[in-house]
């Protein structure tokens, strides 16, 4: 490693302990998880030995492949690379294969893979949909999947713990490595990286700390500032002169919508900034978004306001501060986001925290709290994830073929289908071939087809359609936003534009557009001058509170019923005297329920403040033990800190509590019958069944034919429900909802301290400041038990008299 | 209260709306039906998308049992009967027309139907075909405004809401003053919720039977 050090040297860097330790380990062969944050130098930790190891100036073949969570990420990896190639006087080839990578590059690349490949899991996928791939991976000798935390809890990382199984059992003599932030269960990253070789796995942490000063940004005016929503748009004022001081800000916010709305009001507020503000998220153009990135590398913007697709990656040293909107929901992304800024050693970290109603100044508290404390955020790995396997075994069937015996044994290695028994696995080879258990009589079920102990596909067409789905792990049908000369924009969900008609105008990307007409798979715009535009609203999952946060939360909650000195606590008082005198503020030993009747139902407000998923929980299992006493409709709003139950009809609640609806008895099974009276297994199934290739949604940018075959999850769930209730798929929503959703194991701890606590049940006549922002909220989760006949009646009888 | 047929008259016409999603005639001795999609099932596995094909035998059932039940010496299908190319499900049905040889079956063509040839069990017409005062019509951008149609493809839902924010969507027969929308016939085509402008009432299909709702503008 010797060229190495003298780079570093001549560079002025010094080599860190992580770094030297991680040259080593890879020099001895071995495989492991590097804990490092970004800007630390954890690319060349295992990007130096690599190029290093074998001493070879022009290497044969693929050597590393890179694999990173966001097409973003890539090219600043390529440039890593390609700077450490050319200062070694090596002549290694680095290449990026993404969704964005040119059709003419794809060829090429086909023909002759790079040395260095950088890619991301969907497109490591589609090597695997290629024939011949074997071929490919004969001189690799290390993967690298960075920013592995990222990757962990989501099904991409399933993607890559199957590619890996495949590329391993190719070639036995692999290097694995992850690059990691810190997170809460580092040593499970690390076992479910390395699959049932992680025993022989090393964790080198950098040890490197930041140190981060949180500030909250409190409203002039706690009094007038609304008790809900999301936006925060009445901050502005406040948040221009917080830019003006800093040399550059990054403003995450937690939504796209919510992004190109801050951005449209900094514009009219503050003019002056005009050419200095950029925006950046997921659906903005590739092209937009790496000149955004390149302005703020080179220090030519004040301001980018930005969602998540900002998180990761390689730190723009101009950034000075950060401003967060709303709630960060966890501890880890907050701290992730602190860390884009401030990045020269010593200087500690600055992030504003920017409320966007009144309860979250709370939130503020609390985030400094758990930061104080050192905590940590888990990432939960998908476990038996069938909708990915199934993706996967159509991708070797489109390739090569293979034979089930050998792919079993592969899939049995990796952490998430270990536990993947023989029948299981049998279940989902049938699925392919018969698309059901037996073979139907004059049936045409044409997927995959078995010859000679041999799986593949012989249909071009599914072929096709099947490589074109290979992305959709994450993306809702998308339409490609462009002006008439071909200038893309962006990225829209068809729901949005569908809704629209010719001539509206809507927001993106910054820009004032007028729809003109939509073709095939594209939006052709216009620029408009109005002012007034309709903001894309992407559906995005709604996140939840880490438990860590929930915990602080409480904790905070509980110091505002004593005497406090805290900014933020204070700035509260006044909302906490009115929620006093309406109802009542509960302590950590007390459980606050409000009943009242409105215009619109029966309301029943419930605050356990645990979090959106463990309230979402309880709502579920209320509603259902109620819905035993008598049967019941309901509304159900959920936030982080309370639920909703709204109904027709008046909801016994004084009854209930005397017979102990919060009994963590027949958890599961309460659990699993309150999943069939709402749509949340439902809502799942939809990601489900366009994973695992059951419904065809046509793909950005391609005339699609297939009209026809546009169908809606929610018909194939009805009918998988009615005809084939044990299908895989659909124990699979159902599974998913439990683990991810529900939480069962927060669930459980959470009533056992409700257990404990007082029940204190207020009716005030009017909505209170902790109700407010749950009432509101349009995005309910239906429930009913009773019969489609007794709804129908009601609703008519209600028409009748009204 | 909902019952298990209601009479409107339109047009001059006597119609009996049936909650298995079909309009009779008495006076014409005609049944209606329209979008029963036939063949999406097997359109789909043929394709690789794995719906479980049992699914496919429950139209072509419910559509025996009707027919069995209304002695109608004509059948109108209007537009969409089959979802896309040729397939088994189709013969299926082709083989039940043959044993029903002594009714007339007539399909008004929808966008579905493509390249469809003449049949000796099944008679093709024109995009709009009349019947009495009436137009039947598969698409109701192709009627002419002044005539009294009967048109299928919208595949209409109706929202019906109650108190506490809930709302279902039922399908429903739609009638407009010029205009009567069918619900869709077969189980696999989703509901779309219709226009409610110029709706003046709908024949709302339940669980236990249909019953009408007039709408105030």
């Amino acid at each position: 490693m010797n060229p190495a050090y003298s780079w570093f040297d001549s560079l002025g860097w010094k080599v860190q302990a992580f770094q030297k330790q991680a040259w080593e380990a890879y020099a001895a062969g071995k495989s492991g998880l590097v804990n490092a944050p970004t800007g630390s130098g954890k690319t060349y930790s295992l990007l130096l030995p690599v190029l290093l190891n074998e001493r070879e100036v022009a290497p044969k073949g693929l050597r590393l492949i890179w694999i990173s969570p966001i097409r973003a990420l890539t090219k600043e990896i390529a440039l890593a690379a390609e700077r450490a190639v050319s200062a070694l006087s090596l002549d290694w080839t680095v290449g990026i294969r993404t969704g964005d990578t040119s059709q003419k590059e794809r060829s090429a690349q086909k023909k002759q893979l790079p040395n260095i490949l950088i890619t991301t899991p969907e497109s490591l996928h589609l090597i695997l949909a290629q024939k011949n791939y074997p071929s490919l991976f004969g001189n690799l000798r290390c993967v690298v999947a960075d920013e592995w935390h990222e990757l962990l809890g989501s099904k991409r990382g399933v993607q890559v713990e199957l590619a890996l199984s495949r590329i391993k059992s190719l070639q036995k003599n692999l290097s694995i490595w992850g690059i990691s932030a810190t997170i809460g269960n580092l040593i499970e990253a690390k076992e479910v990286l390395l699959g049932s070789a992680s025993a022989d796995g090393v964790i080198i942490r950098s040890n490197s700390k930041k140190e981060i000063e949180i500030h909250t940004l409190i409203p002039d005016k706690v009094e007038s500032f609304p008790w809900a929503g999301h936006l925060g748009i009445r901050m502005l004022e406040q948040v221009i002169p917080i830019i003006e001081k800093s040399r550059s800000t990054l403003i995450f916010t937690n939504t796209r919508s919510f992004a190109e709305v801050w951005y449209q009001k900094l514009l009219e507020a503050a003019p002056h900034l005009a050419g200095q503000i950029a925006m950046h998220h997921g659906s903005v153009s590739s092209e937009i978004r790496s000149w955004v990135e390149d302005q703020l590398h080179q220090g030519l913007l004040k301001t980018v306001v930005c969602t998540s697709s900002l998180d990761l990656g390689v730190d723009f040293h101009p950034v000075e501060t950060v401003i967060q909107i709303g709630s960060p929901k966890g501890v880890s992304r907050f701290l992730q986001r602190a860390g884009r800024c401030g990045h020269e050693p010593g200087k500690p970290s600055h992030i504003w925290f920017v409320p966007t109603h009144s309860l979250e100044i709370l939130e503020a508290a609390a985030l400094r709290e758990a930061v104080r404390r050192g905590f940590m955020e888990e990432r939960i790995p998908y476990i038996r994830s069938f909708d990915v396997l199934i993706q996967y075994l159509m991708t070797l069937a489109v390739s090569d073929g293979f034979f089930p015996d050998q792919i079993m044994e592969e899939i049995q290695s990796t952490y998430s289908y270990s536990s993947v028994d023989e029948k299981e696995f049998q279940e989902l080879l049938n699925f392919l071939v018969m698309g059901g258990k037996s073979l139907e009589a004059y049936d045409e079920f044409h997927r995959v087809v078995v010859e000679e102990g041999k799986y593949k596909v012989e249909s071009r067409r599914i072929a096709m359609l099947h490589r074109l789905s290979i992305g959709t792990i994450v993306s809702d049908q998308m339409l490609l936003v462009k002006y008439r000369s071909g200038k893309r924009i962006g990225q829209v969900e068809e729901w949005f534009i569908s809704q629209l008609k010719p001539g509206a105008v809507f927001w993106l990307a910054g820009k004032n557009l007028e729809l003109i007409q939509v073709q095939a798979m594209e939006a052709i715009v216009a620029p408009s001058n109005k002012t007034k535009g309709q903001v894309p609203s992407w559906m995005g999952g709604r996140m939840s509170f880490s438990s860590n946060l929930s915990d602080m939360l409480r904790f905070k909650m509980s110091q505002m019923t004593s005497a406090h000195q805290e900014t933020e606590l204070n700035a509260l008082d006044p909302l906490f005297d009115k929620q006093k005198q309406l109802s009542h503020v509960p302590h950590a030993l007390e459980l606050l329920i409000e009943k009242i009747h409105s215009k619109e139902g029966y309301h029943l407000f419930i605050y356990p403040f645990e979090g959106r998923f463990v309230n979402q929980a309880l709502a579920s299992l209320l509603a259902y033990r109620l819905s035993l006493v008598q049967p019941f409709t309901f509304s159900i709003a959920i936030n982080d800190y309370g639920f909703e139950l709204l109904s027709d009809q008046d909801i016994p609640i004084e009854m209930a509590l005397d017979s102990d609806m919060f009994s963590a008895d027949h958890l599961r099974d309460d659990l699993m019958k309150s999943l069939n009276a709402s749509e949340m297994a439902r809502r799942k199934f939809r990601d489900i069944a366009r994973i695992a290739g059951l419904v065809f949604q046509g793909y950005p940018g391609k005339p699609v034919k297939q009209r026809h075959l546009q169908s809606n999850a929610q018909l194939f769930f009805d009918v998988f429900n009615e005809y084939e209730p044990d299908n895989l798929l659909l124990r699979q929503s159902y599974e998913e909802v439990l683990d991810f959703e529900l939480e069962e194991q927060r669930l459980r701890q959470a009533l056992e301290r409700i257990h404990q606590q007082d029940i204190i049940l207020k009716y005030p006549n009017q909505v209170t400041p902790f109700a407010f922002p749950i009432l509101v909220d349009r995005l309910r989760e239906k429930f009913s038990t009773e019969t489609l006949q007794d709804r129908i009646q009601k609703m008519l009888q209600q028409l009748d008299e009204a | 209260m909902e019952a298990n047929e209601i009479q409107w008259e339109f047009a001059g016409e006597k119609l009996t709306l049936l909650p298995e999603k079909a309009l009779y005639l008495p006076e014409k001795n005609a049944l209606l039906l329209s979008d029963l999609h036939l063949g999406k099932t097997q359109h789909f596995r043929k394709n690789g998308l794995a719906i479980p094909a049992s699914a496919a035998q429950n139209d072509l059932l419910r559509f025996k049992k009707l027919i069995g039940r209304y002695p109608a010496a004509d059948v109108y299908f209007l537009g969409d009967l089959f979802h896309s190319e040729t397939n088994n499900e189709m013969e299926a049905f082709y083989s039940l027309l043959d044993q029903e040889s002594h009714r007339r079956f007539s399909l008004i063509p929808g966008n579905h139907d493509v390249a469809l040839n003449q049949s000796p069990t099944l008679h093709i017409t024109e995009k709009c075909h009349p019947l009495g005062n009436l137009i039947l019509c598969h698409n109701p951008a192709d009627l002419n405004k002044a005539e009294a149609g009967i048109c299928g493809h919208i595949h209409p839902g109706f929202r019906l809401k109650g108190q506490g924010r809930q709302s279902l969507l039922l399908p429903a027969f739609f009638r407009y003053e010029q205009l009567i929308l069918l619900p869709a016939f077969g189980k696999l085509t989703g509901l779309i919720p219709a226009d409610e402008k110029g709706l003046q009432e709908v024949g709302l299909i339940m669980p236990g039977g249909i019953r009408t709702l007039s709408i105030r503008q």
